[in-house]
């Protein structure tokens, strides 16, 4: 006991997150709140009390930590007149398995939670008016493709070496969940469709990362063969998500663009050789999760003041809301990597990776990004400017103390990640 | 990664030069924060206390500027480090600053500018909707151009110059109600994006060959790469300063309010292209096909300019124009090396079209009491005896202030080559590499 004291009160902090996860699911608003908050409070002190005593080492330095922040924000995003038990509990059990695949390092363990983590997004899509079907294909797709990277090892020799064949499973897998085209159908429908807030939870946390860091892992003499293809894949794939930006109509559908975009660029720095490209991919990772759920808490706040069919056509916002144009516009710019962002950090360092020998991978890189930030601005002035529209909501309440609290602390990780990237370091 | 030679003074010197810099630098960004976060908390500003921190900021920013101006005339040049921003051994963003006679001079033109569009901008916004949306804008857009006038590097000089594209973007688009100016801004946005390919495929290119990216001083790359480079840059510069083939953007940036378009359009921003082929020089001043495209590009978009102002029938545009105009002229002085007739030509056109600006808004109303006063039916303002009222309104006022701005410009051309020599004297006749 003396020698690991910090294991002992990890121990206790667990028995607080498994009560809270209980209390999350008993009826009433309060007790999911509380239970909640008991939840993602008690897992976020085992992670930094294991991870302290050196005891748990996480694939991504503060990546639990993060997912849970992350986690907390999308639950208090709704207003409490809209919230449901049973939501909270699924936002809650998504960011822990999120969470806990962050802290393993063990191949079969992460994809375990990998898979564990889809199940939540299935019970999101009770609702009428979405299909039930992308992300029917997606699941089935990611599961496939996991199946196959853990069973490569036992397989007779093929065309492809074992190792080889396992990380192109995960990448396959982590492709499929976070949209990169070809894949990004089943994604940007998504952001169509489903409540913008519970969805940028989802795609913000982003256990694929963990899933590749982890092959990254277990297959460390794969990544070198393969990545000329790979990176070739997902540079394509950032140009041709950031030319379906541009052409969107809809915001929501410009959003679920841009998102895709940014996942092709992780996809790049996750598939590189080098540690660099892996930091760029974190980094990106980390600005975009936050900067999504901010803009998803930002639209459920228009949503709840306007409804959500008004809301994806009012116009000309800026006016009744300027305080919301601008918490747009800094998250919006960090998911287009504006300078100054952590997007552009990320962005950069993704680009900076390698030298010397894919020259046009790069020039696409730069194209993507040029796109992404034109799409980011023309969102911008399709929602918060022009005249107004409609006529009702230019007595718009401003952000109350609860959605300036949210956004306030996502404001101030995202500042925290621009001045120390390295905070999401790999470990 | 990135060569540098510190050149100058070390020890005590250096510390102050670079809390200067820093405070050049912090000084916009805290008063866009103090405006901002009241804001934020549903408590914003009001007017007087908007005007009581845009004044301090900006005196306090023109304070420092001089210091740093007196510094490096002093010291000679300086390379300041503000430190890593980001990175590891085998990249790393470095957030150099280079204070040197031209770039302190530079800061300076920067300072002046701004102090005089803030305090014009108070009673000219006075109870408008954006007020300090104006303001907050206008300050981040200050720190950008400090960022990109005394940036030691390439990717330093990125990040104010990607950010002044943004700021700009807001200011078009300021009077945001009306889908005209929301569709220019963005017009304005979409040219920038694409014309800043160029300035990222040169970073990108500059890493792939290794070759340093500090920017200042003699040529030293030469080859494909020169060219390529020059090439790139001289889109990208095309870009910002709307000449040819990106002029259309720049004719209808007028939407704004008039002391941004003074600002932006007439002043700093479409100066910044210029500026940065001045500061690249190095890395493709050896490219004969380079600095002949500099110079024809420059000469195309000067007769092309020229021959729009002269159809505009708005004074904003017409003044803008031809603005850009002489930008062409100094884009083919830069080509043709004449860096010290290019600076002055800079500082000379940015002080005459602010002013041009500026006094836009009043010139019907000062055409009507010209013409009252000639015809002895008003009399001349209390303050100003008429004969000097009348020589200022029939346009005599152009070339003093064309005067004024040429002292202070003789004076900016002095300080740089007082520098220059302190360079020469503390690098014993070397050049930035240490050669010869």
């Amino acid at each position: 006991m003396n020698t690991h004291p910090q294991l002992w009160m990890a121990l206790a902090a667990g028995a607080v997150l498994v009560t809270g996860e209980g209390i999350a699911r008993l009826p009433g608003t309060r007790s999911a709140l509380v239970g909640a908050g008991l939840a993602l409070g008690g897992a976020a002190l085992a992670a930094a009390l294991l991870a302290g005593a050196g005891l748990v080492q996480p694939l991504v330095e503060l990546g639990p930590l993060l997912v849970i922040l992350l986690g907390a924000a999308a639950i208090l995003a709704r207003p409490p007149s809209w919230r449901e038990p049973n939501e909270v509990g699924r936002l809650t059990e998504t960011t822990l398995l999120v969470a806990l695949s962050f802290a393993s390092r063990d191949l079969p363990v992460v994809a375990a939670l990998w898979l564990l983590s889809l199940a939540p997004g299935l019970r999101f899509r009770e609702q009428p008016g979405v299909s039930r079907r992308p992300f029917g294909i997606k699941a089935t797709l990611g599961a496939a493709f996991v199946a196959l990277a853990l069973a490569a090892p036992f397989l007779p020799p093929g065309p492809l070496p074992a190792d080889q064949l396992g990380l192109l499973g995960l990448v396959l897998a982590a492709a499929v969940r976070m949209g990169v085209p070809p894949f990004s159908p089943l994604v940007i429908s998504d952001y169509e469709r489903l409540p913008v807030g519970r969805h940028a939870l989802v795609a913000a946390a982003r256990p694929s990362i963990a899933l590749l860091l982890a092959g990254r892992l277990a297959f460390p003499d794969a990544v070198e063969p393969l990545a000329p293809a790979l990176q070739a894949w997902a540079v394509v794939a950032a140009a041709l998500a950031g030319l379906q930006g541009l052409a969107a109509v809809s915001p929501r559908r410009s959003v679920g663009a841009m998102a895709t975009t940014q996942a092709s660029i992780i996809l790049y720095g996750m598939v590189s050789p080098g540690e660099l490209g892996v930091l760029g991919a974190l980094v990106q990772w980390a600005g975009l999760g936050l900067s999504l759920v901010g803009l998803g808490v930002l639209v459920e706040a228009i949503e709840s003041r306007v409804g959500r069919d008004r809301a994806t056509r009012a116009r000309g916002l800026m006016g009744p809301a300027p305080g919301m144009a601008l918490l747009f516009l800094l998250f919006a710019a960090t998911m287009s990597g504006f300078p100054g962002t952590s997007g552009f950090v990320g962005e950069d360092l993704v680009m900076q990776a390698q030298t010397g020998h894919e020259l046009w991978f790069r020039t696409l890189l730069l194209v993507a990004t040029a796109l992404n930030g034109f799409t980011m601005l023309r969102v911008f002035a399709h929602t918060f400017m022009g005249p107004l529209w409609p006529d009702e909501i230019r007595g718009f309440p401003p952000l109350n103390t609860r959605e300036r609290l949210v956004l306030g602390a996502i404001a101030a990780a995202m500042g925290l990640l621009v001045a120390a990237p390295a905070l999401v370091s790999p470990a | 990664m990135r060569e540098l030679v510190e050149v100058g003074v070390a020890g005590p010197w250096e510390g102050l030069a670079s809390v200067l810099a820093g405070g050049l630098l912090a000084s916009p960004l805290l008063g866009m924060v103090a405006l901002t976060v009241p804001f934020l908390a549903d408590r914003p500003l009001g007017e007087d206390a908007v005007h009581r921190i845009s004044r301090v900021v900006a005196g306090l920013h023109l304070l420092l500027a001089l210091a740093l101006a007196g510094l490096a005339l002093a010291l000679g040049p300086l390379t300041v480090d503000l430190g890593r921003w980001y990175g590891d051994a085998q990249y790393a963003l470095e957030l150099r600053l280079r204070l040197d006679g031209m770039t302190t001079a530079a800061a300076l033109v920067v300072a002046v500018i701004g102090l005089v569009v803030l305090r014009f901008s108070e009673r000219y916004l006075h109870r408008e909707d954006g007020h300090l949306r104006f303001f907050a804008t206008t300050l981040l857009a200050l720190a950008c151009l400090d960022l990109v006038a005394l940036a030691h590097e390439l990717p330093v000089l990125f990040i104010g110059w990607e950010l002044l594209g943004l700021t700009s973007f807001l200011l078009i688009a300021f009077f945001h109600e009306r889908d005209e100016a929301v569709a220019r801004g963005l017009r304005a946005v979409f040219s920038y994006r694409t014309a800043d390919l160029g300035l990222l495929s040169t970073l990108i290119l500059l890493h792939a060959e290794h070759a340093s990216d500090v920017l200042g001083g003699a040529p030293r790359e030469s080859g494909l790469l020169a060219t390529t480079v020059g090439l790139l840059l001289l889109s990208t510069a095309a870009g910002k300063a709307g000449l040819a083939p990106f002029s259309r953007w720049l004719a209808r940036s007028t939407e704004g309010p008039t002391p941004s378009t003074a600002l932006f359009y007439a002043g700093l921003s479409v100066h910044t292209a210029p500026w940065l082929l001045l500061r690249a020089w190095p890395l493709y001043g050896e490219s004969t096909v380079a600095r002949a495209a500099l110079v024809a590009l420059g000469l195309v978009s000067a007769l092309s300019a020229s021959a729009h102002a002269r159809t505009r029938s708005d004074v904003k545009g017409a003044v803008v124009m031809a603005g850009c105009a002489q930008v062409g002229l100094i884009v083919a002085e830069i080509g043709l090396g004449l860096h010290a007739l290019a600076g002055l030509h800079m500082v000379g056109n940015i002080g005459l079209r602010v002013w041009q600006l500026l006094r836009a808004p009043g010139v019907i109303q000062l055409h009507r009491r010209r013409e009252a006063l000639l015809a002895g039916t008003l009399p001349g303002p209390r303050a100003v005896p008429a004969w000097l009222w009348l020589w200022s309104s029939e346009g005599w006022f152009e070339p003093l202030v064309q005067g004024v701005v040429g002292l202070v410009t003789g004076a900016a051309g002095l300080l740089d080559r007082a520098s220059r020599a302190a360079e020469r004297l503390a690098i014993g006749g070397r050049d930035e590499r240490g050669r010869p």
